[in-house]
C-alpha cells in the first residue's frame, strides 16, 4: 500500500487537491443531472427521469408485451401509477389484479395503485378528483364524455404515444367516439352495442308475429321505430287477451338505473337521435335533432327541442302512455319472463347464450334496434383516460395498452362479456359466434353515432329530468323547450 | 253512598262500565293503529332481511308481479352470507367501518364534552361569538366543503387512512350545542359548591359536570354512531385504499359484469350492518329520550 501510495506524493501537481475532487465532484453532479433531465424530457412525461430499462423481450423491445405502445420505455425510478375505476364482479376485478401484478413484475420500480368506486360513484369521483387538482394517473371515464374531457384539457391525447396500426384494428365508430378533432382522447377499451331481445314464447302467447329474422347483410333494412310501436301495441292487447295481467309488451329500461329519465345515453335518447341524420344540411331539423346542440357546443334551443326531437319523445312518451312498460324501475323483466320484448346490451345478451346460471327458460330471439330517420346506435362505453396532471404520462399510457394488448383483451371480454372495441379478436371469443352476437356486430357497422359536445354532461343531466318528466305524462314540446333554455343557461360556461 | 242508593249507584256503575269498555276501545284502536304504523316502518327492514336469504336472480324474478314469493324466499340460501365473507371481502370491510365509527365516536365525546362544558359553565371573553361561529358549521353541507376538505386531509398526508375519514367529523357542531344544552342545564349550586371546596376547572367538570350529562353523552354515542356508521360520502372521496374502504362504500360496489347490483348480497351485506344499530339502540334508548330532554332540544 505505501509502494503505491509513495509516487503519487512524489507527484505533488498530480495529486488531486481537495477542491479539485469537491469541483469534480460538482461536475459530476451537474452533468448527471443534466443528462437526466434530457433523458426525463425526451421520454415527455416530466417528473425525475432515470436510466431507460434494458432491452426486453417484447414487441418494441419492452420488457413486456406493450400492445400498440410506441412511446418512450418506461423509467426506472420509483413511481406509483394510481388508477380508478369502478367496481365490478370478482373475476374482473381478479383479471385487473392479475393484469397489473404482471406489469409491476416487468417493471418493478413502477406500483400499482388501483382506487375501486361503485359504479353509479364513478363519475362523481372523477369530478372531485379533478377539481381539487389531484387525479389518479388514469380513470375509468366514458366515450360521450371525450369531448367534456378534450373542452377542460383532462385528458393526454394518446396518439402519439401509440402505433397507427393499433389505432387502425379498432372499430372505427369506437375510435370516432373516443377522439376529439382528431386527437385520440381515451383508450378504446369496449363497445356497447343495444339490440332488442324477444320472447317467442310470449309473442306466441299474444299471438303476434315475432320480427322478421334478419341476416347480418340485412341489418339496414330492419323494422322501423312505427314497426316497433305498432308491435308493442299488438303484443300488449294479445297479451291482455291471454289474461294475464302481469305481463308487458317492453320491459323496463335495464341499460342504465332502470326506469324513466334514468339513460338518455344509452337508452332514451335513441327515441331522439333517430329521428334527426347528421348527414342533413346543418341548418335542417334534422340535423338539429340529432346534433341536439349547436354546432360550437352551447346552445340547445332550436336543436334538443326541434320537430323531429319532440316527434322521438312523442313516441318515447307513447311506451308509457300506452301502457306497453312499466313507468319504474322494475330489474330484468325480460330474463324473468315477463316482458316480450327486451332493449338491451349486447353484452347481457352473451349472457343469455354464455352463461348456464342465466341461461333463459324460454325459447327467445334478437333483432335489431328500430331506425327512424336514421339507423341510430350508440357509441357510449366505458373507456380510459390518462390525466394531463400525471406526472407518469408515458408509463400510464403503457400500462393501458399493456391492457389493451391481444391475449388481456381476449382475457378481459371472455370475464366481462363486453364486445371488444375491434374486429380482429372477434374470432378469439367463442360467444361472438352466436347468431344474435353477428348481427349485433354487423349492425355496429352501420350505425350512426351520438355527436360529441362539452356540454354533454350537463345537457343529459337536463334531458334525464325532463324525459322522466316526459315519461310521467308531460306536454312533450312544452318540457323540451323549457329544457333547452335551461339548457342554453347550463352551456353558458363553456363559450 | 252507593250502598245507601242502590240504584243510584247502579245509575252511576253504568256509565262508570261503559267509560271503561270506551277506554279499553280506545286502547285497542291506539294499539292497532299503532301497530299498523310499527310495521309500516319495520317493513322495509323486515324485507331486506328476508331477502338476504333470496339469491339475486330470485329476488329480481320475484319482484313483479307483488305475490308471497317476493316478501319471503321461497328456497332459503346462506350462499349470500358465505359470499360475503369469500369473494367481496365484507369482514374486512365491517372492521374498517367499527373502527372508523369507534374512533369517531371517542373522540367526538371527548371534544364536544370539553367545548360544551367551556360554551356552557365558563364565562370568557368572546365565547358567545365563538359559539356562534361553532355553530355555523352546521349549517354547510359535506357535500360542499368537499374539495376544501380533501385539500386539507391530503397535505395534512391523512388521504387513505382512517384518521382521514373520522377526524373531520369529530368536531361536531351539534354535538357541541347537545353537550352545552346539557352543562346549562344542570343546577348552578352543585358548581357554586364545588368551587367554594376548592375545585378547579378540571376536577369540576370532571366530578360534577360529567356525572350529571352522562344521558346526554349516551345520546351523543348513538347519534354520532348511527352517523359514522352510515357515512357514505367522505370515505368514498377520502379513501383510496380498497383494504381499508368502509363497508357501506364496498357494498355499493356489489355488481355483475354488466354493472347490475347484486341484490341478494347487498340485502345480506345490509343486513349484517344493521345489527350493530339495532343492539346499540336497544341499549341507549332509554338514556337517548332523557339526554334529549335535559339538553332542551327534545
Amino acid at each position: 500500500m505505501n509502494d503505491t501510495h509513495l509516487p503519487s506524493e512524489g507527484l505533488g501537481s498530480t495529486r488531486p487537491s481537495r477542491r479539485t475532487v469537491l469541483r469534480a465532484l460538482a461536475y459530476t453532479g451537474a452533468g448527471a443531472a443534466f443528462g437526466t433531465s434530457l433523458i426525463g424530457c425526451s421520454a415527455g412525461s416530466g417528473g425525475t427521469g432515470a436510466a431507460d430499462v434494458a432491452k426486453g423481450p417484447g414487441p418494441g423491445g419492452y420488457a413486456l408485451d406493450l400492445g400498440g405502445y410506441q412511446g418512450p420505455v418506461p423509467r426506472t425510478s420509483q413511481m406509483t401509477l394510481r388508477v380508478l375505476r369502478a367496481d365490478t364482479s370478482p373475476p374482473v376485478n381478479d383479471w385487473y389484479a392479475k393484469a397489473f401484478a404482471a406489469f409491476h413484475a416487468a417493471f418493478p420500480n413502477i406500483k400499482i395503485a388501483e382506487e375501486r368506486v361503485p359504479f353509479g360513484s364513478l363519475q362523481q369521483k372523477v369530478q372531485v378528483y379533478i377539481q381539487s387538482g389531484d387525479a389518479p394517473d388514469i380513470m375509468m371515464g366514458r366515450t360521450d364524455l371525450t369531448a367534456y374531457y378534450g373542452a377542460g384539457k383532462l385528458a393526454v391525447p394518446l396518439g402519439p404515444y401509440l402505433t397507427a396500426d393499433f389505432v387502425r384494428k379498432q372499430r372505427a365508430s369506437v375510435v370516432d367516439g373516443a377522439s376529439v378533432n382528431g386527437d385520440l382522447l381515451v383508450m378504446p377499451w369496449e363497445d356497447g352495442i343495444p339490440m332488442v331481445v324477444f320472447n317467442l314464447d310470449l309473442f306466441a302467447k299474444a299471438k303476434v308475429d315475432p320480427p322478421a329474422e334478419l341476416t347480418p347483410r340485412q341489418v339496414t333494412s330492419g323494422w322501423t321505430v312505427d314497426d316497433f310501436l305498432a308491435t308493442l301495441g299488438r303484443l300488449k292487447e294479445g297479451l291482455a287477451r291471454s289474461g294475464d295481467q302481469s305481463l308487458f309488451a317492453l320491459e323496463a329500461s335495464t341499460l342504465g338505473n332502470g326506469g324513466p329519465g334514468s339513460n338518455y345515453g344509452g337508452f332514451e335518447g335513441h327515441f331522439i337521435r333517430m329521428m334527426g341524420d347528421p348527414q342533413a344540411a346543418k341548418t335542417s331539423d334534422e340535423y338539429r335533432t340529432w346534433a341536439a346542440v349547436d354546432e360550437a357546443g352551447r346552445k340547445a334551443s332550436g336543436y334538443l327541442d326541434s320537430n323531429g326531437a319532440i316527434q322521438g319523445m312523442r313516441n318515447y312518451q307513447k311506451l308509457f302512455q300506452d301502457g306497453l312498460t312499466p313507468k319504474g324501475a322494475v330489474p330484468k323483466q325480460f330474463a324473468g319472463g315477463q316482458a316480450a320484448m327486451g332493449w338491451e346490451a349486447i353484452a347481457l345478451i352473451n349472457r343469455y347464450t354464455g352463461s348456464p346460471a342465466d341461461k333463459l327458460k324460454f325459447e327467445w330471439g334478437a333483432t335489431v334496434v328500430p331506425r327512424g330517420t336514421t339507423f341510430f346506435g350508440c357509441n357510449q362505453a366505458e373507456a380510459p383516460f390518462v390525466w394531463t396532471g400525471s406526472k407518469n404520462q408515458a408509463e400510464a399510457v403503457a400500462l393501458l395498452a399493456f391492457l389493451c394488448n391481444d391475449k388481456n383483451r381476449v382475457g378481459y371480454h371472455t370475464v366481462r362479456g363486453s364486445v371488444p372495441a375491434r374486429d380482429d379478436i372477434i374470432p378469439s371469443l367463442p360467444v361472438y359466434a352466436g347468431k344474435a352476437q353477428q348481427l349485433g356486430l354487423a349492425a355496429a357497422k352501420h350505425f350512426v353515432g351520438a355527436p360529441k359536445t362539452a356540454g354533454w354532461s350537463d345537457y343529459s343531466t337536463a334531458a334525464n329530468s325532463a324525459i322522466r318528466n316526459i315519461a310521467l305524462g308531460a306536454d312533450v314540446a312544452t318540457t323540451l323547450h323549457e329544457t333547452a333554455t335551461k339548457v342554453d343557461g347550463l352551456l353558458k360556461k363553456y363559450r | 253512598m252507593l250502598v245507601k242508593h242502590e240504584t243510584g249507584a247502579i245509575r252511576t256503575a253504568v256509565p262508570a262500565a261503559r267509560a271503561r269498555r270506551r277506554r279499553r276501545t280506545a286502547r285497542s284502536a291506539q294499539s292497532v293503529v299503532l301497530s299498523v304504523v310499527a310495521f309500516l316502518f319495520a317493513f322495509p327492514i323486515l324485507w331486506m332481511f328476508t331477502s338476504a336469504f333470496k339469491g339475486t336472480k330470485a329476488v329480481v324474478e320475484d319482484a313483479f308481479p307483488l305475490t308471497w314469493k317476493s316478501f319471503v324466499p321461497a328456497h332459503p340460501t346462506m350462499a349470500n352470507l358465505a359470499r360475503l365473507f369469500t369473494d367481496l371481502h365484507f369482514g374486512r370491510d365491517f372492521v374498517n367501518t367499527l373502527i372508523v365509527s369507534v374512533a369517531q365516536v371517542a373522540l367526538t365525546l371527548v371534544v364536544a364534552t370539553l367545548a360544551g362544558y367551556a360554551f356552557g359553565r365558563l364565562r370568557f371573553r368572546g365565547r358567545d361569538v365563538l359559539f356562534a361561529a361553532t355553530l355555523l358549521g352546521a349549517f354547510v353541507p359535506v357535500e360542499a366543503m368537499v374539495i376544501p376538505m380533501y385539500g386539507v386531509a391530503k397535505h395534512l398526508g391523512l388521504l387513505s387512512t382512517y384518521p382521514g375519514i373520522f377526524l373531520p367529523f369529530a368536531f361536531s357542531p351539534f354535538a357541541i350545542y347537545l353537550m352545552r344544552q346539557s352543562f346549562r342545564s344542570l343546577p348552578d349550586e352543585t358548581f357554586e359548591a364545588a368551587k367554594l371546596d376548592g375545585a378547579g376547572i378540571l376536577r369540576t367538570f370532571w366530578h360534577v359536570g360529567l356525572p350529571g350529562v352522562i344521558p346526554a353523552l349516551a345520546s351523543l354515542v348513538l347519534i354520532q354512531f348511527i352517523n359514522s356508521w352510515s357515512n357514505f360520502f367522505w370515505p368514498l372521496i377520502a379513501m383510496q385504499d380498497p383494504a381499508k374502504q368502509v363497508a357501506q362504500v364496498t357494498m355499493a360496489g356489489y355488481a355483475d359484469n354488466a354493472n347490475t347490483p347484486l341484490y341478494g348480497e347487498i340485502f345480506a351485506a345490509s343486513t349484517l350492518l344493521t345489527v350493530p344499530l339495532v343492539f346499540l339502540a336497544l341499549g341507549l334508548q332509554r338514556y337517548y329520550v332523557a339526554g334529549m330532554a335535559s339538553s332542551g332540544l327534545k
